[in-house]
C-alpha cells in the first residue's frame, strides 16, 4: 500500500489529527481505527510473531483473527483494528521481546 | 421479561426491534464502534455520496439503522457499543467487558447474532503482511474510505465481486481478479438450481456487478490454481497456474476471498450441537427453523446459524423474535412467525447456486506441508500430519500434540480447516471428528476485569 | 498393528503411555487401547506440575514415593527428549507454596516438620519470609506473609510430554488403537480376551487399567473395585508475557511458551468439566492477592478438568485378586509421577525382582 497522502477526493478536508507511530506521525481522520490508518500510511508489518519472528500484520479488520497486534500506550496485545484511533495515543510494534512491559 | 440480544449486524437489529414492538425492553451488546454488523458498517458516519459507491443493499441498512436510534431515543432498547462479550452460559448469563470494567448480567432469553466470518484461504504466503481478506478491504472502504491502489483479489464468493464494485465505484478498481471457480462449477451450479424470484433478482444483481467490472477492463481469469504469494515489503508477486500454463502478477495488495461461515465461537462454548454443512464446508449450530436452539429461551437469528446474506437475516431475526414471543405467552405471535418463515425460505434457493459455484478448491482440502493453516501458533499443515499420525482422533488432541487451536483466534480461522484435515486423513466424518472445545473467555478480558465483576441485577 | 502381546494397557492418557514406556523398555509387547478426542483425559488438563510437597502429610510412604519420583525424572526427561526430538522444557529448579494467612502458614509448618521426622530427615523443604519470597519473586507482593520451597519440585510442557511419550511408544512398536470403548473381557487359560464395542478382539497375558475415571466402569470387569471419582479443578491462562517468575509455585506458573498459569480449584461438579465464571474470578482475586500485578495481565482462556480421585488422594496400585495379571494403576499426578511408573511401576508389572514394594497402594487399604 502506498505513502499516506491525501487524494484529490481529500484535499480539502486535509486531516488535522495524528497520532504516533514508533517515532512518525500518521493522520486519521474520524472514524478508522488504528490499523486502517496505519494501512492507509503504508504500514503493513505491525508485529513480530512469537515463535518462528516471522511479520504480521491486520488481516480480517473485525477482531477475529488477532494477527494486527500492537503495544498502543504502552498497553501490550492490543488489536490495532478495534482501537479508534485517537489525538495523540503512542502506537509501536510488538516485536517478539516486546513483550515484558508489566509496569 | 429481559432479552439480550448479542449481535448488532442485520439479525440483531430485527430481532431487537420485533421484540420492542411488542413492549419487550431489549439490551443489545455489540463489539463495533457503531451498530450494523459487518454488512452496514459505519453507515451511521458515511456520508451519501460514499454511500451510493457501496451499494444499494448498503443504504437499505439505513432505514434499520434509523428504526434502531429511535428505539434507543424512547429509551426501550439499551445498545452496549465497543461491548465485548466474553462469555454466556445455559443459564442465560451474559458477561461482557466495555472500557475496561466486566458485567455480568443474567436475562430471561437470549438471542444470538453473530454473523459469519471470511473463510480461512490457507495459500502460500497468505500470512504474509499487506494480504488482508476482501471483507477487511470492505472495512477500509466504509470506515477510512480507503480502496487499497493496485489490488488483485483471489478467490471467489458473492462478497468477492461486490468489494471489487465497490472499489470500483472509489476510483481504485482491482487489478485485476485471480478467480478460483472455473466453468465446471458454474455449470454445476446452474443444473441444481431452481430459480425462485429471490434468486433471479439475486442473479441478476450478481450480473449487473460482473457488467460494471468487464466495462471498466478489470482482468478476470478464472480457474485459477497454485497460487502463491511471494511478498518483499509492500510488493507481492503473486504466482498461479491456469491450465497448466504458469503465470505471475504483481500486486501491492492482496486480497482474499473464499466465502464466509458461521461464526460459532459462542454457540460451541455453550455446547449447542452443531452440523457439519457438506455445502459450506462448515459446521452450523443446530437450530429448529426458527432460530430456537437445543437451550430453552436462548435462540439465534441470520448468517451465525447458517449464511444466508443480509436480507435473510433480516427476516431471520424477526422470526427468532417471534419464536422468543410464542415460546414466552405472547399471543398471536405464532401466526406471524409462521408467515416470516416462508419470507426467509426464498433465500434458500439461491444460496445453493453459490455453494456449489463457489466451493473451496484444493488449498481446502489437501494444502503442502509448509503452509501455515494455524496462524496464531504458526503450525503448518505438515506439522498437523505428523501429529495426527502420533495419535490424534479429533481436533483437541491435536491441540494439545501441535498447538494449533490453541492461539489468541481460538480456531476461528483454522477450525473448520483443521477439521477437514483431519477428517480425511483418518477416514471419518466431520462430526465424527467434533470440533475445538471452545471455553470462555471467548475473547481477552483481563484478569482485575474477572476479579472485580460487578454483577447487574 | 497387533492383537496380540504380553501386555494391553487400557487408557493411552499420561499415565498409560508412562507405563508403556517402561514394559518397551522392558522388552515386552504391548497394545493400548484408548478412548476418544472428547474423552476427559486429565492428561490435557492439568497445571504441568512435578511436585512434591504438599503431598504425603499423613501418609509418609506417598511423600516419599513422590520424592523419589521428582529425583529420577531429569535423566527420564532427558533420554525421552533425546529419542524423540520432543522439547518436554523440564525445568527443576524448586518451587513454592505461597501463603497468605498465618494460621496455615504454621499449620504447614508444623506438618513439614513430623513429615521430616517420619521420613528420617529425608525431606528438604525451607519457608521463606516475607522479605525473603519478594527478593526471590519479584512478583510477588500483596497478602503474600512466607512461602514454603521444596527444591526437587519443578514444571514442565505437560503436552510435549504426552507427545513424547506417544511418539516414543510408537516407534517402539505400541499398537495405540484410538476411539475404542470396552464392551466384555475374560481370562481364559491364563489369557486376557478383551473386546471392544467397536469388535475389536484383543489378547494379552496381562492387562493395565489406567483409564483415569473410567476405572470405575472397566475396573469391575476385572475385579476392582475401581473407587474413582472426579474432582474438578479449574485453570486460568494470561495472554504470553516475557519470563517474570523465576520458579513455579502450586498455583500460579509461567509455562514455557510464556503465559501465566493460575489454579486452582478443587469442586465436586460430577462429571462436568466446564469452566465456571464463580471460579474464575476467585482464582483471579487469589492471584492478584499474592502478585497484584498480575491484575492486568489478559485472560486468554480457562478451563476445567476433573482430576482422578481415589478415597484418600492417594494413587491405587493394585493387583486384581480374582484375576491375577490384571493391574489397576490410577492417580491424580500422572505427571508427577510419570518418570517412576515408566521404571519402579513397570518393574512391579513384569514382576522383576527390584520390584517396589506397593501393598500400602492397594484397594485392601479401603476394605479397613
Amino acid at each position: 500500500m502506498p505513502q499516506n497522502f491525501p487524494d484529490l477526493a481529500r484535499i480539502d478536508s486535509m486531516p488535522k489529527s495524528f497520532f504516533y507511530f514508533e517515532e512518525k506521525k500518521i493522520y486519521f481522520e474520524q472514524d478508522m481505527s488504528v490499523a486502517a490508518a496505519l494501512l492507509c500510511a503504508g504500514v503493513t508489518d505491525f508485529r513480530q510473531t512469537q515463535v518462528l519472528h516471522k511479520p504480521r500484520g491486520p488481516f480480517c479488520m473485525m477482531g477475529a483473527c488477532f494477527d494486527c497486534l500492537l503495544v498502543i500506550d504502552g498497553m501490550v496485545n492490543q488489536q490495532g483494528c478495534m482501537w479508534l484511533a485517537k489525538q495523540g495515543i503512542k502506537v509501536k510494534r510488538q516485536t517478539s521481546d516486546v513483550l515484558s512491559e508489566i509496569n | 421479561m429481559r432479552v439480550a440480544v448479542i449481535g448488532a449486524g442485520p439479525a440483531g437489529i430485527s430481532a431487537s426491534l420485533a421484540l420492542v414492538a411488542r413492549s419487550v425492553h431489549v439490551t443489545m451488546l455489540d463489539e463495533q464502534q457503531s451498530a450494523g454488523g459487518q454488512i452496514y458498517r459505519n453507515l451511521a458516519n458515511v456520508s451519501v455520496d460514499q454511500a451510493q459507491n457501496l451499494g444499494p443493499d448498503y443504504i437499505t441498512g439505513k432505514s434499520l439503522l434509523k428504526q434502531l436510534e429511535q428505539a434507543i431515543d424512547k429509551k426501550i432498547l439499551t445498545l452496549f457499543s465497543r461491548t465485548s462479550v466474553w462469555s454466556v452460559t445455559e443459564k442465560k448469563e451474559v458477561y461482557w467487558s466495555i472500557d475496561g470494567k466486566s458485567y455480568c448480567q443474567k436475562f430471561d432469553a437470549i438471542i444470538l447474532a453473530t454473523g459469519s466470518i471470511e473463510r480461512a484461504m490457507p495459500i502460500d504466503g497468505w500470512t504474509n503482511p499487506g494480504v488482508i481478506t476482501v471483507g477487511a478491504a470492505q472495512i477500509l472502504i466504509k470506515t477510512a474510505r480507503y480502496s487499497p491502489p493496485s489490488s488483485v483479489l483471489v478467490g471467489s464468493g458473492p462478497l468477492f465481486y461486490l468489494v471489487a464494485c465497490q472499489m470500483l465505484e472509489m476510483g481504485n478498481p482491482p487489478k485485476a481478479l485471480l478467480e478460483t471457480q472455473n466453468n465446471l462449477d458454474l455449470l454445476k451450479a446452474f443444473i441444481q438450481l431452481r430459480p425462485n424470484l429471490t434468486s433471479l433478482l439475486y442473479l441478476a444483481k450478481g450480473l449487473v456487478m460482473l457488467a460494471k467490472l468487464r466495462f471498466a477492463g478489470v482482468k478476470r481469469i478464472k480457474a485459477v490454481r497454485d497460487v502463491r504469494i511471494k511478498s518483499k515489503g509492500n510488493a507481492h508477486i503473486i504466482e498461479f497456474s491456469k491450465v497448466g500454463t504458469k503465470s505471475q502478477i504483481e500486486a501491492e495488495t492482496v486480497l482474499l476471498h473464499a466465502g464466509v461461515h458461521p461464526n460459532i465461537q459462542i454457540t460451541q462454548a455453550l455446547g449447542l450441537k452443531h452440523d457439519w454443512s457438506q455445502e459450506n464446508h462448515c459446521f452450523e449450530p443446530r437450530t429448529d427453523k426458527f432460530g430456537r436452539t437445543s437451550l430453552k429461551n436462548i435462540f439465534m437469528a441470520g448468517d451465525g446459524i447458517k449464511i444466508l446474506g443480509a436480507d435473510a437475516a433480516k427476516i431471520s431475526g424477526k422470526c427468532a423474535a417471534l419464536a422468543l414471543l410464542a415460546d414466552n405467552g405472547f399471543l398471536n405471535a405464532k401466526a406471524d412467525l409462521s408467515r416470516t418463515y416462508r419470507l426467509h425460505q426464498k433465500y434458500v434457493q439461491i444460496r445453493k447456486f453459490l455453494d456449489v459455484l463457489y466451493a473451496p478448491k484444493d488449498w481446502y482440502s489437501c494444502p503442502t506441508n509448509n503452509i501455515v493453516i494455524c496462524r496464531c501458533e504458526e503450525v503448518t499443515a505438515g506439522k498437523i500430519r505428523e501429529a495426527v499420525k502420533i495419535g490424534c482422533l479429533g481436533p483437541n488432541q491435536l491441540k494439545a500434540y501441535s498447538r494449533c487451536g490453541m492461539g489468541n483466534c481460538q480456531g476461528r480461522y483454522c477450525g473448520n480447516i483443521v477439521i477437514n484435515l483431519i477428517s480425511e486423513m483418518v477416514g471419518q466424518t466431520p462430526e465424527e471428528t467434533g470440533y475445538f472445545r471452545i471455553r470462555s473467555p471467548i475473547k481477552p478480558v483481563s484478569l482485575a476485569e474477572v476479579a472485580n465483576l460487578e454483577t447487574i441485577i | 498393528m497387533r492383537t496380540e502381546a504380553d501386555f494391553a494397557i487400557i487408557g493411552g492418557g499420561i499415565v498409560g503411555l508412562s507405563v508403556a514406556h517402561g514394559l518397551l523398555r522392558q522388552g515386552c509387547s504391548v497394545i493400548c487401547i484408548d478412548g476418544s478426542d472428547t474423552d476427559f483425559r486429565a492428561s490435557r488438563g492439568n497445571f504441568g506440575l512435578v511436585w512434591v510437597q504438599g503431598k504425603g502429610i499423613r501418609a509418609p510412604f506417598y511423600a516419599a514415593w513422590t520424592q523419589n519420583a521428582a529425583r529420577i525424572y531429569p535423566d527420564f526427561v532427558r533420554e525421552l527428549s533425546q529419542e524423540t526430538g520432543v522439547q518436554i522444557n523440564y525445568n527443576q529448579a524448586g518451587g513454592y507454596e505461597y501463603f497468605t494467612d498465618p494460621q496455615t502458614l504454621s499449620q504447614r509448618m508444623d506438618e513439614y516438620k513430623q513429615l521430616k521426622k517420619a521420613l528420617n530427615d529425608d525431606y528438604p523443604y525451607e519457608f521463606l519470609s516475607s522479605s525473603q519470597i519478594r527478593a526471590a519473586e519479584p512478583m510477588i507482593g500483596g497478602e503474600t506473609i512466607g512461602a514454603s520451597f521444596y527444591p526437587y519440585d519443578g514444571h514442565l510442557n505437560p503436552l510435549q510430554l504426552l507427545k513424547a511419550l506417544a511418539s516414543y511408544c510408537q516407534k517402539q512398536g505400541l499398537s495405540h488403537y484410538l476411539g475404542e470403548e470396552l464392551k466384555t473381557a475374560d481370562k481364559k487359560e491364563g489369557v486376557f480376551r478383551i473386546v471392544t464395542k467397536k469388535g475389536l478382539t484383543i489378547s494379552a497375558n496381562k492387562v493395565v487399567i489406567s483409564a483415569g475415571l473410567g476405572a470405575k466402569k472397566i475396573g469391575p470387569l476385572f475385579g476392582f473395585l475401581g473407587l474413582v471419582s472426579p474432582q474438578r479443578g479449574q485453570i486460568l491462562v494470561t495472554e504470553k508475557i516475557s519470563p517474570i517468575l523465576n520458579r513455579p509455585s502450586v498455583t500460579i506458573r509461567q509455562v514455557d511458551e510464556g503465559a501465566i498459569q493460575i489454579g486452582d480449584s478443587q469442586e465436586q461438579a460430577g462429571f462436568n468439566d466446564n469452566e465456571t465464571q464463580a471460579q474464575m474470578s476467585r482464582i483471579a482475586r487469589n492471584a492478584i492477592k499474592v502478585m497484584p500485578k498480575l491484575a492486568q495481565l489478559r485472560l486468554v482462556r480457562a478451563w476445567g478438568s476433573l482430576r482422578v480421585m481415589s478415597p484418600d488422594g492417594l494413587p491405587i496400585y493394585h493387583q486384581s485378586h480374582t484375576m491375577p495379571g490384571a493391574f489397576l494403576i490410577t492417580c491424580h499426578s500422572g505427571i508427577t509421577l510419570a518418570a517412576t511408573h515408566s521404571t519402579n511401576l513397570s518393574l512391579w508389572l513384569t514382576g522383576h525382582k527390584n520390584a517396589p514394594e506397593l501393598s500400602r497402594f492397594s484397594e485392601d487399604r479401603f476394605h479397613a
